[in-house]
Formats: structure tokens, C-alpha cells, sequence
């Protein structure tokens, strides 16, 4: 049996010693379209970086196709949350969709023909063609995840791990990166999609991982889209995990 | 490191208008290559939006400099006129390299491993090693030719041969060597470092190769401009350079190239103020010129400049005005006839004294969209075809307040007037779709079509 595109077992992450993403285990089936729901603070973009390398881990593991994520970076492609890049930063939409191909780019290399042909093509594909050589600020929502798609596009990943690319977007954007998010799986991607709207969440995904610091279900949309399993994602203040976390965070640090 | 008295210039003569190439070669050199590694690696940090992270750097090689001068005292201490003053040299830059990166380390281990923020942080430590490096230099003086005032100041006057400007040439080469090899990294390392991890990209040598860079191109600044001039080097031309272009290779090549024309002209300055009889340092002069040049870029400015930001005001204002001349003479027209109005006539509507519509008039006349007849004004052709546009798109706009945003109708036409000066085609179109194309609008008015009046 080949292994599964995200494994992930046993993962706990802690910010500042404090965990907050306690024990998540789970496989992610080749070819899924993935949402992550839950409320805010929940650990949706932790579990995201955790998978792609970007955090310590306090214990447990993430496997891409059987292999740490090091060995599969241009396995897995990502888009971060819009917020957290600076707009302002004096670069064309072209140049960032760009960025997509350095990670095929050895040391010293600098993107060529090939990989510019790429870019325009992943731009094209996001109906951002027109925008390709303005600056990347001025753009509205909606266009600003649309060039990230773009960038993921250019990745030429097979699993991809997206932050929020529904969020403050446009009617016609939304229905463009569903659009997309199709078409990826169609080609065998595999995708994990944070999203926080319920309403759509049922509607846009074929699995669900219903997350609040720990994982409450994963599974077919049908089966775990129940209002038990909502109820227990996001009602209830978890006061339990709350209070241990404190604690090991006081401990850690010395504190009584 | 010691500064001499001031040179001894002869008088005044055609030829001291230039430079003096046996005197000023050397000086010029070291301003150059110092102004270009100082404008690309600043340009970097000023994208990242830690400009200051240079001013924290140049003030945390001082100790490291004092330290380097002591040491070398010590060790060299006995064949000191073997080495000579290369490895005095050696000793600085090893210590002032160390004590750079010393200090960026400790702002990010302050930031990362407890609560104090970036800021505060380098508010911290900066100070903190600039004043121990003071107490350090003052021992280091006591037996050593050493002039404080050059650590503060510079001293591009006293370089007068190739050894000493070799630092700086070594310098100039790696940061240029850096930036060719290592583009696309510095871009996203600067840009989304985060996405760059995600790439298998090596984030954190990159940074530790460019705070290494900044903190050899400060200590050899240093000599040349001294400890806070060498700050305006960094972020002046960058400033400059970001105000003109918004791609990242131009600013970086706009930045070292005016980092490069404030050497000059600021260094020629200072010859030219010698011929006057007034002596004055090279260091302040370069950068003096390099915030001459900011000052014209934020006027001057293309993309940004002030005065092209008013001139697109202005711009906007003109179009405004004649839009309302042409819209009133439509109104009191009835859209349709080519019947003449006074000018006094088509300015009361607007609520405009006569006098405010001369210059909207003339261009309008210009262009051929008013027809003359003694008195009166009417639209031509080409009047009624540009300005029904623009009614049109305001009584779409009114429809849609009304029945989209539920408005009441005595209330949406300023609403509409401000903004049909702003419909761009493609909103218009959308406009057309969402109400399905009316031909009248909420007051009863006709909506002119999309190809001219009274369609």
C-alpha cells in the first residue's frame, strides 16, 4: 500500500509552552478535498505550518507520502493567510506568482522562460492576466488571494495546504477558487483548506477535519457534517485542555 | 585611524573647480564603494521595514572597534612596526564584525525568548553596547594615535593611498557578489519568509549572511563617514530610490546608484566649498546630497511626487468642472435640443459664480464640444456624446440607490452627482445587468443610451 499524502500522527504543537494542539492523529486520503472548520483559535493555520515545517513540535510527527516534509517540499505546495504578508512591498503580481518556481530553482538559478511561462499561465488560469505587471498593492481581496492561488499553481504541487483563500473575497472570486479547488482534485491533488464559513463548508468539501485544539472528527462530508459533531466543535469552552495547558505552561516556565 | 590637520590648499585657480585627482582620488573611491554597499543592503532592511536595524548595527561596532584597537595593542604590542597598521586593521574589523552580529543576535534572542517586542528590544541593546563602547574607546585612546571625533564624524580626508580603501573594496565585492548570487532569496526571505520555508529556502543563512554584510559594510564605513552618517547612507538612497520605482531589482539598483551620485557630487561640493574658502568635512556634505536628492525625488517623483500628486488633483478638478459645465447645458436643454445658454444661465444650476467655469469653457470650446453663438453656449456632437455618458452613469447610479440600497428618492441625487465623475465602463455595464437596462430613471428623467444622447 503507498503511503498517504499527510499522515500525521500523535501531533502536538505549544506556543510559548502552552500546547495548543493536543494529539492529532489522522491520515488524509489521496485525492481529498479537505476543509478544516473551527471557531477562531482553534488551531487551523497551527495545524497547517506544523504539517509544512514551519514550527517546533512538542511531540508527533507529519509524513508527506511516507517522508518528512524536507524530503517532499516541492511535494506540497501552501498558501499562507493573506494578513500576513506586507502589500505594500515593492514587487509586480508577476514577480510574486514567480515565487511559485524557486522552489524548483537551485541555488544561484533565477527563474527562466519555462518558469515564467508557468506563471503566466497560473495567472491566466485566476483571470489575473491584466494585473500581471502592476504592484501588488491597490489590489482588492478577492485579487490578492487570486495571485496566491496563482503562486500555488506555479508550485506544481500535488497536495496543498491553503490558509483561509476564502477569506474577504469577492462573489465571482469565490466561485472561481471553488472552481479551481475542483479542478486540482480532478488532477489527483490533494487539498487541505482552512475555511471558516459553515454554511459553505458542507457544500464545498468532500471531507471535513473538524478541529478545536484537539480533533473532534474526521471524515466524508455527509458523515461528520452532524449537528452533534458541530455542537461539540464549537460549543462548550474547553476547560479541561484550557487548564492544562496552563499548567504545563507554568511549570515550564517556573512559574507557580 | 587618526585624523590630520586639515590639507594645505593653494589658492584659488581655474582648475581647483575639480577635483585635485592626486589628492581627492583615494577619498572618492572610499565614498563611492562605501555609498554603494550601503545603499543596497540598506534598500533591503528599508523593504523589510526594519530601516533601523542599521542604526542599531552602527552603533553596536563600537565597542567591538574599541575592543579590536586594545587587543591588537596587547598582542601586537612587541613587533607592532612588523605588521604595521593592516593588522591593527585586521583586529578592528574582527572585533566590530563581532560585535555587529553580536548585537542583532541578542535583539532577536531578547525578542524570541521573552516578552520584550523587536522594538523595544533594540531600543535596549544598541545603546547599551554604543556605551560601552565609548568607555572602551576612551581607554583605547589613552595610548593609542587614535582621534574620537573620526569614530563619530569619519575621516574620508586623511585616506591618501590604495591600503586603506582595500577593506572597503573587499567589502564592496562581497555585497556585490551577494546580491547577483542570492537575488531571488534576499526577494523572498524579504518578502514572505515564511512561504520561502515552505520552499526548503535557507531563510536564516540568508539573514545571517545579510546582517553579517550590513555589519561589515557599517565598520568600514565607519572610517569614511563615521557612526551616524553612515546611517543616512543607508536609508537616505533607498528612501529616494523607493519613491520612484516599486519593483524590488530597481530600487535596488536605483538605491546603490544614488547612494553613488551623493558620493560624488557631495565630495565635488566639498571641493567647491574649499575654493570659496570654506572647509568643511566630505562625510556631512555626502549626505547633505544624499537628502538633496530625497528631497527632489519626493517633489519630483514620477509615480509618487508630490507635485505630480497635484498635478492629478488638479487633473481631477479640471475633468469635474467641465463635466458639470457640459452636464448643465444637457439638463437645461432637456437632453435633446441644441438650444444655446448664457454662461450665467448653466452656472446657477451648479451653484457655481460664472467665473469658475472660464477655464472649463475654453478647453471644452477647444476640443470642439461647445458650439458658439455670440452669447450662448450649446453641445455639439461630441459635447452631447461625452457628457451623456456621464449622465447616464448617474441616473443608473440613482436607480440603483433606490431600488438596490433601498434610498429614498429625494435623497440620491448628490449622491449621483459626486459619483458619476468616478463610474469607470465596466461598473457602468454591471449597473446595466443588475437593473436590466431601464430607460428611465427613478425621477422620470430618460436614461441616455450607451452610444449617444436620445437614444
Amino acid at each position: 500500500m503507498t503511503a498517504p499524502p499527510i499522515e500525521i500522527h500523535d501531533l502536538t504543537v505549544s506556543y510559548d509552552q502552552k500546547p495548543v494542539l493536543w494529539n492529532i492523529d489522522v491520515e488524509i486520503p489521496e485525492g481529498a478535498l479537505v476543509g478544516i472548520i473551527g471557531p477562531n483559535g482553534a488551531g487551523k493555520s497551527t495545524l497547517l505550518k506544523a504539517c509544512m515545517g514551519l514550527l517546533d513540535l512538542s511531540s508527533g510527527w507529519v509524513k508527506i507520502y511516507g517522508d518528512p516534509i524536507e524530503q517532499q517540499r516541492k511535494t506540497v505546495g501552501y498558501i499562507p493567510q493573506r494578513e500576513e504578508i506586507d502589500w505594500d512591498f515593492p514587487i509586480t503580481v508577476r514577480d510574486l506568482v514567480l515565487m511559485g518556481r524557486y522552489g524548483h530553482l537551485g541555488l544561484l538559478r533565477r527563474p527562466g522562460a519555462e518558469d515564467r511561462k508557468i506563471a503566466d499561465e497560473a495567472l491566466e488560469q485566476v483571470g489575473m492576466t491584466a494585473f500581471a505587471d502592476r504592484q501588488i498593492a491597490n489590489l482588492s481581496g478577492g485579487q490578492q488571494q487570486r495571485i496566491f492561488l496563482a503562486r500555488a499553481l506555479a508550485q506544481e504541487s500535488r497536495v496543498y495546504l491553503m490558509d483561509e483563500p476564502f477569506a474577504g473575497v469577492d462573489a465571482t472570486t469565490e466561485k472561481t477558487i471553488v472552481k479551481l479547488l475542483e479542478q486540482m482534485r480532478s488532477e489527483n491533488g490533494t487539498l487541505l483548506v482552512v475555511h471558516h464559513d459553515l454554511q459553505t463548508a458542507s457544500e464545498y468539501f468532500d471531507h471535513l477535519l473538524l478541529l478545536n485544539r484537539r480533533m473532534v472528527a474526521f471524515g466524508p462530508t455527509e458523515e461528520v457534517f452532524t449537528e452533534e459533531l458541530l455542537r461539540k466543535t464549537y460549543g462548550g469552552h474547553l476547560t479541561v485542555l484550557s487548564q492544562a495547558g496552563e499548567a504545563i505552561r507554568q511549570s515550564k516556565s517556573g512559574k507557580k | 585611524m587618526s585624523c590630520l590637520p586639515p590639507r594645505f590648499w593653494p589658492g584659488l585657480a581655474a582648475t581647483e573647480l575639480w577635483f585635485d585627482w592626486e589628492i581627492d582620488t583615494w577619498p572618492l573611491l572610499m565614498a563611492l564603494l562605501v555609498a554603494m554597499s550601503c545603499g543596497l543592503l540598506g534598500a533591503v532592511f528599508l523593504v523589510r521595514r526594519t530601516a533601523l536595524l542599521g542604526d542599531a548595527v552602527s552603533h553596536s561596532v563600537l565597542p567591538g572597534i574599541a575592543g579590536g584597537l586594545l587587543l591588537a595593542g596587547i598582542v601586537l604590542e612587541n613587533n607592532d612596526h612588523v605588521f604595521g597598521a593592516s593588522a591593527t586593521m585586521l583586529f578592528v574589523l574582527g572585533g566590530a564584525l563581532a560585535a555587529g552580529l553580536a548585537s542583532t543576535m541578542l535583539i532577536e534572542a531578547l525578542h524570541k525568548y521573552s516578552r520584550i517586542k523587536p522594538d523595544t528590544a533594540l531600543g535596549a541593546v544598541f545603546p547599551a553596547f554604543f556605551a560601552v563602547g565609548v568607555i572602551l574607546i576612551r581607554l583605547a585612546a589613552r595610548d593609542a594615535h587614535f582621534d574620537q571625533d573620526c569614530v563619530f564624524y569619519g575621516s574620508l580626508e586623511v585616506i591618501g593611498e590604495l591600503n586603506q580603501v582595500i577593506p572597503t573594496l573587499a567589502c564592496s565585492i562581497l555585497v556585490v557578489i551577494f546580491f547577483l548570487c542570492f537575488y531571488k532569496e534576499i526577494l523572498i526571505s524579504s518578502f514572505d519568509s515564511q512561504f520561502a520555508g515552505t520552499l526548503g529556502l535557507p531563510v536564516g543563512l540568508v539573514n545571517l549572511l545579510l546582517t553579517s554584510l550590513l555589519a561589515l559594510a557599517v565598520v568600514v564605513a565607519f572610517e569614511a563617514v563615521g557612526a551616524i552618517l553612515v546611517i543616512a547612507l543607508l536609508i537616505i538612497p533607498a528612501a529616494t530610490a523607493q519613491l520612484i520605482s516599486s519593483r524590488f531589482d530597481r530600487v535596488l539598483l536605483l538605491s546603490a546608484l544614488f547612494g553613488l551620485s551623493a558620493a560624488f557630487f557631495g565630495s565635488w561640493m566639498t571641493v567647491l566649498l574649499e575654493v570659496v574658502g570654506f572647509e568643511t568635512a566630505r562625510a556631512p556634505t555626502v549626505a547633505v546630497f544624499a537628502g538633496l536628492q530625497f528631497l527632489l525625488a519626493l517633489v519630483f517623483s514620477p509615480a509618487q511626487g508630490l507635485l505630480a500628486q497635484a498635478w492629478r488633483k488638479r487633473a481631477l478638478e479640471s475633468r469635474i468642472l467641465e463635466e458639470n459645465l457640459l452636464g448643465s447645458i444637457y439638463r437645461l436643454s432637456g437632453g435633446v435640443s441644441s438650444q444655446g445658454f448664457r454662461l450665467k444661465e448653466i452656472a446657477a444650476p451648479l451653484g457655481y459664480p460664472p467665473g469658475k467655469l472660464g477655464g472649463a469653457l475654453r478647453r471644452c470650446r477647444a476640443r470642439g464640444e461647445l458650439d458658439v453663438d455670440r452669447e450662448t453656449f450649446s453641445l455639439s456632437a461630441r459635447g452631447r456624446e461625452r457628457i451623456a455618458g456621464i449622465i447616464r452613469g448617474h441616473r443608473l447610479w440613482e436607480s440603483y440607490m433606490i431600488h438596490e440600497m433601498g434610498a429614498a428618492s429625494d435623497h440620491v441625487h448628490d449622491a449621483a452627482d459626486y459619483i458619476e465623475h468616478h463610474l469607470q465602463p465596466g461598473l457602468v455595464k454591471e449597473l446595466e445587468e443588475l437593473l436590466g437596462n431601464p430607460d428611465l430613471d427613478p425621477h422620470g428623467s430618460e436614461i441616455p443610451g450607451a452610444e449617444g444622447a436620445g437614444a
